[in-house]
């Protein structure tokens, strides 16, 4: 099988040196989705919310993966749909969020 | 048992009384009895309102699953009892309109959730929680927006739109077997 991470790297137009936050999310992802959605290919832009990939424990989870991993704060409010969307939207929040929380 | 235990355990099941008042409508009545504050459009199953249920106000269309507490009081008083013996320590709890609190769920004094949230089942909740705020976790913990599991709900293979409650139970089992793609004992209703 192929691995998620080089997938999503060479995918990645910026490299695989510059996003390396979608390839860990894509990782994440896959090996977490494998049961649910077994053979169910998760692209950058694959949707999250729609097609039964992801379920809410699955966002509570990731939301857990993502403070422990990248050492952030999700926002107070929760995650929006913004942010969830795609894998792609989750590593644009994650990146934002560790800009505005430095250390 | 005695006649009142019988009628409570009746309305608590949801299913018609005597006086012709489905259980969730005699339920909501006795609790409004006691002081809880209700508004309308509420279905409440069996739920347990603490010792001061007239500390608890819930809004609009709030949906209340089976094995939620809501405790309007602090029994850590009981550490300084021996210092203050009539100590005792109150909140209020305040539930805003649309809201669903799942199974099993335990609201803590001075809690204040806002309209349109979900709190996902078996969640302890304290403190105030915004609009449009789904809780889950215990402690529980804003996760996300309502807008994220509507999202959800509305792409799951599960759904259906059909008034379900409106058929038989025969008929449900077999409607709902044959969406779920699994085989049925029944025939489609619709059919």
């Amino acid at each position: 099988m192929e691995d998620p991470v080089k997938r999503a790297e060479s995918r990645n137009p910026n490299g695989p040196e510059t996003d390396l936050e979608l390839s860990r999310i894509l990782d994440w992802i896959h090996r977490h989705t494998r049961e649910s959605s077994p053979g169910k290919e998760i692209a950058p832009d694959t949707s999250l919310l729609e097609g039964g990939i992801f379920d809410s424990l699955h966002i509570v989870e990731l939301s857990l993966f993502l403070e422990d991993d990248f050492g952030i704060s999700l926002p107070p409010d929760g995650m929006g749909v913004k942010d969830l969307e795609t894998p792609a939207h989750v590593a644009a929040m994650v990146r934002r969020l560790r800009a505005s929380q430095p250390g | 048992m005695r006649l009142s235990s019988l009628i409570k355990r009746i309305e608590d099941a949801g299913i018609r009384t005597f006086s012709g008042k489905t259980g969730n409508e005699a339920k909501i009545r006795r609790l409004r009895k006691l002081g809880v504050k209700i508004g309308e459009g509420c279905v409440i199953h069996a739920t347990v309102f603490s010792t001061e249920p007239y500390l608890v106000e819930i809004g609009d269309r709030v949906g209340i699953a089976g094995g939620t507490q809501f405790l309007t009081h602090d029994g850590a008083a009981w550490l300084l009892r021996d210092r203050y013996p009539h100590i005792r320590v109150f909140g209020r709890i305040t539930v805003g309109s649309g809201t669903y609190i799942g199974q099993d769920c335990l609201i803590l004094p001075g809690t204040a959730i806002g309209r349109n949230c979900l709190i996902g089942a078996g969640t302890l909740v304290k403190g105030t929680i915004p609009d449009e705020s789904v809780v889950l976790g215990n402690p529980g913990r804003v996760v996300m927006k309502t807008e994220v599991v509507a999202k959800l709900l509305l792409g799951n293979e599960g759904r259906v739109d059909e008034d379900v409650l409106a058929l038989s139970p025969e008929d449900r089992k077999a409607f709902i077997l044959r969406r779920l793609g699994t085989r049925s004992e029944g025939e489609d209703p619709r059919a």
